[in-house]
């Protein structure tokens, strides 16, 4: 009952601000030699209508792409490109390893532990959110499965393990 | 029941409580011949399952042979995939890094073997550079196309290559993301993966390691192929030097000298 109150109150406070906003964010050290890397986050939307992440920028990497794993009846992961990510109206979408994330193709230089790396993020109506995204270990996970008041609770459950 | 009751002639002349004594032991040594047979059914396709290993040879980066029964420790977690693959790879081999990390002492009962499926970008040099980022101890495990394709289908591993995302050098691949948890007799025994938290995939590997260290230590010598595995140590990094017997109470061939039998696999 108090976690689900703490829930509320959360919510109503992000419903108040009626921005969306880009959090929890993080990334992982590449080990030597990657060439490619990922971001993930959770992007809520506390506002009426549906908005999209239409695209992702970072000069770290030679190309930036938004991406999604789908995984088969047998457990075959397969990573494609997909043109935007959809949040929904008073909704929210995790960004996390085995779903939606953005790849950082070809990297310039090493994504190293410790480090902030800035990221912006395109939104169709909110527009673009810069976003200092911290660098955790190579074997981190993230912070995206703590708190996350607009998520689906199937998604909260998944947001670390895919 | 009644059947048997209807069977016995001598029923209807039996007291009541004999006739009940009659009847309940014919019964039991009913359910008795049914239990045996099934029991015996039951070991022996224990015993068809012991006797299948998987049928994989691949090779360490310094030419080392490892099959599903020859390999330097207790437990052989292989895991199939490729250096540029930018999410699930980093994610499994975080979850591995951290389940090694929860084995404690265990873990050096325990070989981390990463097969790549792009032995075209993957060099012997990258891979011991990109997996000593997650633990000193994970290995690389190739061999030719043929020998990484038979492996692959011996878990049941798909990986089919995909067009490139950005320039020419960027192709991926779609692949099973499951580690294959193999045991000293060559069964796999379990699958890990990303689904599990840190705390169970752990627990299951403990379990396995005492079921293990009990069966080895009372039923099985180590193959002569062991042996030599164990005396060569895991050569992936200087840190996993100088003592490569498990620190278990598994039986060590320098300890318990044992006649050579003859090794069932081709040297």
């Amino acid at each position: 009952m108090i976690r689900f109150l703490t829930i509320l109150a959360v919510a109503l406070t992000t419903l108040g601000a009626a921005e969306l906003t880009v959090d929890q964010t993080w990334s992982r050290a590449s080990p030597p030699g990657a060439m490619n890397g990922a971001v993930f986050g959770v992007l809520t939307n506390p506002t009426a209508s549906e908005d999209r992440l239409v695209s992702a920028a970072c000069d770290v990497a030679r190309e930036v792409q938004l991406h999604t794993v789908e995984t088969d009846a047998n457990g075959v992961k397969a990573m494609r490109q997909v043109p935007h990510i959809a949040v929904p109206a008073a909704g929210a979408v995790v960004l996390k390893p085995g779903s939606y994330h953005i790849m950082l193709i070809g990297l310039k230089r090493p994504l190293v532990a410790g480090e902030k790396l800035p990221v912006t993020f395109t939104f169709t109506t909110a527009g673009a959110r810069v976003v200092q995204v911290p660098i955790g270990e190579t074997a981190a996970t993230g912070p995206t499965a703590e708190k996350c008041p607009l998520c689906d609770e199937k998604d909260k459950q998944a947001a670390k393990a895919p | 029941m009644n059947s048997s009751r209807k069977s016995t002639p001598t029923a209807s002349a039996t007291p009541f409580r004999w006739r009940f004594l009659l009847v309940g032991s014919a019964v039991l040594c009913g359910f008795a011949a049914v239990g045996i047979t099934l029991g015996l059914l039951v070991r022996q396709a224990g015993a068809q399952v012991t006797q299948s290993h998987l049928a994989f040879t691949l090779h360490t980066a310094d030419g080392q042979r490892i099959t599903a029964r020859e390999h330097p420790r207790d437990l052989l977690l292989l895991y199939f995939g490729f250096t540029f693959c930018p999410d699930a790879c980093p994610t499994t081999l975080g979850l591995l890094s951290r389940v090694m990390q929860g084995l404690g002492p265990d873990a050096k009962r325990v070989q981390v073997a990463f097969v790549s499926i792009d032995p075209a970008r993957d060099t012997p040099a990258r891979l011991k550079e990109y997996l000593a980022a997650f633990h000193p101890d994970f290995i690389s495990l190739g061999g030719t196309q043929e020998e990484v394709d038979a492996a692959a289908r011996a878990f049941e591993v798909i990986y089919r290559r995909t067009p490139p995302l950005a320039g020419p050098d960027t192709y991926g691949f779609d692949h099973t993301d499951l580690v294959y948890v193999v045991d000293r007799s060559g069964r796999q025994i379990h699958t890990l993966g990303t689904h599990l938290k840190d705390e169970d995939a752990v627990d299951r590997l403990r379990r396995s390691l005492i079921a293990l260290g009990a069966a080895e230590c009372c039923h099985h010598a180590p193959s002569s192929a062991q042996a030599r595995l164990r005396a060569a140590g895991v050569t992936a990094t200087p840190s996993s030097a100088p003592s490569p017997a498990p620190s278990t109470a598994t039986a060590s061939p320098a300890a318990h000298p044992v006649p050579q039998p003859a090794s069932q696999e081709n040297p």
